[in-house]
């Protein structure tokens, strides 16, 4: 299903039943590609306004499909969403979507422009920018990411992860309110890993407001974030802390995620005969072993 | 087989505008029965180097030795011993003879190749490189059926389309294609991105199973816990050249390097070091992954149950 391109018309009020600090608010969510089998089932949540999420599942379990599902390019059976409190439809999801930046999982699936410098521009032109500061904020935001020698490259020529860092460019450009990140790390090396990660904290210094949603396999950036909600199958089947969520490792194992360091060698020591208790963290493991 | 890289070098786009030097003076030796890992920041030139291996991309000079297949763009010299280079213009012209018994013999899965599947079903898509090359209806089906065996993917799944498998389905989909051709070599880009802990658990053990019955195994990634657990062999690419090559093991405990290059050793042999530094006399040549660690703090310091 696709949205219809319908004029932009004004937008529907905001509702009186959003609590007013809800920045993506899901009502009963069900999406199903096909007719019969349901990939988003009953998805119930109030992401609040400058919250930073992390969404973890496995491979299948409906993340990117939930992503696409907020930035309204999949439309859902049943259920609503309300960004900002207002309720998206078929008339408004275009003007709702410019206050979201997603970040999709495949670099290859996004690209518009001929060149790196068109590709940044095209998304901010979306977004309304003053043309005049336009090239200052596309070599501001490809420096960033560290692209900035790749102005003038055409984006097929790049490599894999020269490729994510560009979309990241692109989407931090239009300065959204949301920003959505579809393991948008994941075929970079660790250095452009650390990088990401600080591009994001940066912005967020800048703009406590802003509110992300990072999709993500690694635990160090889940372990960053404020909340983590786990996808199994299409539900959401656990929204906590990390603390909390990364204290389970028998769920996590069932649903074929990793465990912390810390647990997985405290296991491994218990399974060969060395018991040390409980262990919450790397510091605490390595106290007990060399004390 | 074996694969030997001589002074290869590769350009993009050479003598236009986009012009990339992506690889310089690169030799190498891939030993037979080799499992490689080629590391180094995106853009340093893996994906490159991979698509050399089999013919996709022909150095802009250098020559590559593979058993006994030949692809030579050594550079020819004027008498005034100036690049000739209408010479070397004639020599990328040459067709290349019988490539695909290069083809057939190394065999690379890209990054993300779920995105290269495009046939109606399952079989279908698994059985066509084999049909490609040469093989009978029959044969080429049963081929396919052995690779998608060998993948995991069951009966059930035959006729089903491709498209509605999952992310990591798919992805075992795409390599039975390239098992289904019985390579020699198996080069793979980067197979464990996107894939969940379970997953990449699961695909690794294949790889050292195909490994073990003798299939060389070649692959870039930038996941050192791979590269430490599985690999023999770690070469690092920077800018296009190699800048580092031994075992993982005297890559990770080469401080110094790591320093000045972008790497860092998997979170496991880390606390090992750790562990090293705390009084624990552990032996790193052992630290594989957690449980290898904890095999070693046991030697060292005893159970308790
Ligand atoms: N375009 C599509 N058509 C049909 N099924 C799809 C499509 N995209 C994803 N799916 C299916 O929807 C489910 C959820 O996929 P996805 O949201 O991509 O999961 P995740 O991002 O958590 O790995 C999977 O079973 C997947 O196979
Ligand atoms: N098709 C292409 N055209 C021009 N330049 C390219 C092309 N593909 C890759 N490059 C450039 O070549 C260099 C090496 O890229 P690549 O081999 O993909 O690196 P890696 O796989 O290590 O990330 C990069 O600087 C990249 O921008
Ligand atoms: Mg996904
Ligand atoms: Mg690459």
């Amino acid at each position: 299903m696709k949205r219809s391109k319908k004029r932009e018309i004004e937008l529907t009020p905001i509702d009186p039943k959003i609590p007013s600090d809800s920045a993506i608010y899901l009502e009963n969510l069900s999406f199903g590609y096909e007719p019969k089998k349901l990939n988003i089932k009953k998805v119930n949540v109030d992401i609040k306004k400058g919250q930073s999420i992390a969404f973890i599942g496995h491979n299948g379990s409906g993340k990117s499909t939930l992503a696409k599902l907020i930035d309204g390019i999949l439309v859902q059976n049943r259920g609503d969403i309300y960004i900002f409190g207002v309720k998206m439809t078929d008339d408004n999801a275009l003007i709702l979507r410019k206050d979201i930046g997603l970040v999709f999982q495949n670099p290859d699936s996004q690209f518009i422009g001929a060149t790196v410098r068109d590709d940044i521009a095209f998304g901010l032109e979306n977004a309304c920018v003053d043309p005049s500061k336009m090239n200052d904020i596309i070599l501001d935001c490809a420096t960033k990411v560290g692209m900035q020698d790749y102005l003038d490259a055409e984006p097929s020529h790049l490599s894999g992860g020269q490729k994510q860092r560009v979309a990241i460019a692109g989407a931090i450009a239009r300065n959204p309110k949301i920003l959505i990140l579809d393991e948008a790390g994941a075929m970079l090396d660790p250095k452009g890993k650390r990088q990401i990660r600080n591009i994001i904290k940066e912005r967020k210094r800048e703009n406590p407001d802003l509110t992300i949603i990072n999709i993500t396999h690694e635990i160090d950036d889940a372990y960053d974030s404020d909340r983590v909600l786990v996808m199994n199958g299409g539900q959401l089947i656990l929204d906590d802390k990390p603390e909390v969520v990364f204290d389970n490792d028998e769920l996590l194992r069932q649903i074929h995620l990793d465990i912390p360091f810390a647990h997985k060698l405290a296991k491994d020591l218990k399974d060969e005969g060395l018991d040390l208790g409980p262990i919450k963290n790397d510091e605490e493991l390595y106290k007990k072993l060399c004390q | 087989m074996s694969i030997k890289l001589e002074q290869v070098n590769y350009t993009y786009n050479p003598h236009r505008p986009g012009e990339k030097v992506a690889l310089r003076d690169i030799n190498l030796v891939f030993q037979d029965h080799c499992f490689t890992a080629l590391i180094g920041r995106t853009g340093s030139g893996k994906s490159t180097l991979i698509q050399q291996l089999n013919g996709l991309l022909l150095p802009t000079h250098g020559k590559i030795i593979a058993d006994d297949y030949v692809i030579d763009m050594t550079l020819v010299y004027k008498k005034d011993g100036k690049v000739d280079e209408r010479a070397m213009k004639k020599k990328h012209k040459v067709k290349l003879q019988n490539i695909k018994s290069l083809r057939k013999k190394v065999g690379i899965v890209f990054q993300f190749p779920e995105y290269q599947i495009f046939e109606e079903s399952v079989i279908k898509d698994v059985s066509y490189g084999p049909k490609n090359f040469g093989k009978s209806e029959e044969e080429a089906i049963k081929q396919a059926k052995e690779a998608l065996t060998l993948v995991g993917i069951d009966e059930s799944y035959y006729e089903r389309s491709p498209f509605e498998l999952s992310g990591g389905e798919k992805r075992r989909v795409a390599i039975a294609g390239i098992l289904a051709m019985e390579p020699d070599i198996l080069v793979l880009d980067e197979p464990t991105v996107g894939l969940d802990a379970a997953g990449e658990e699961k695909l690794m053990g294949l790889i050292t199973h195909l490994y073990e019955q003798g299939t060389s195994i070649i692959l870039a990634t930038h996941n050192m816990d791979v590269v430490l657990k599985y690999c023999k062999r770690a070469i690092v690419l920077d800018h296009g050249k190699i800048v580092h090559d031994s075992t993982p093991l005297d890559l990770f405990q080469n401080s110094e390097y790591l320093k000045s290059s972008s790497l860092e050793p998997p979170k496991v042999f880390r606390f090992a070091l750790d562990l090293i530094q705390g009084g624990l006399d552990l032996d790193l040549s052992k630290v594989k992954d957690t449980k290898t660690l904890a095999n070693e703090i046991i030697r060292v310091k005893g159970g308790n149950a």
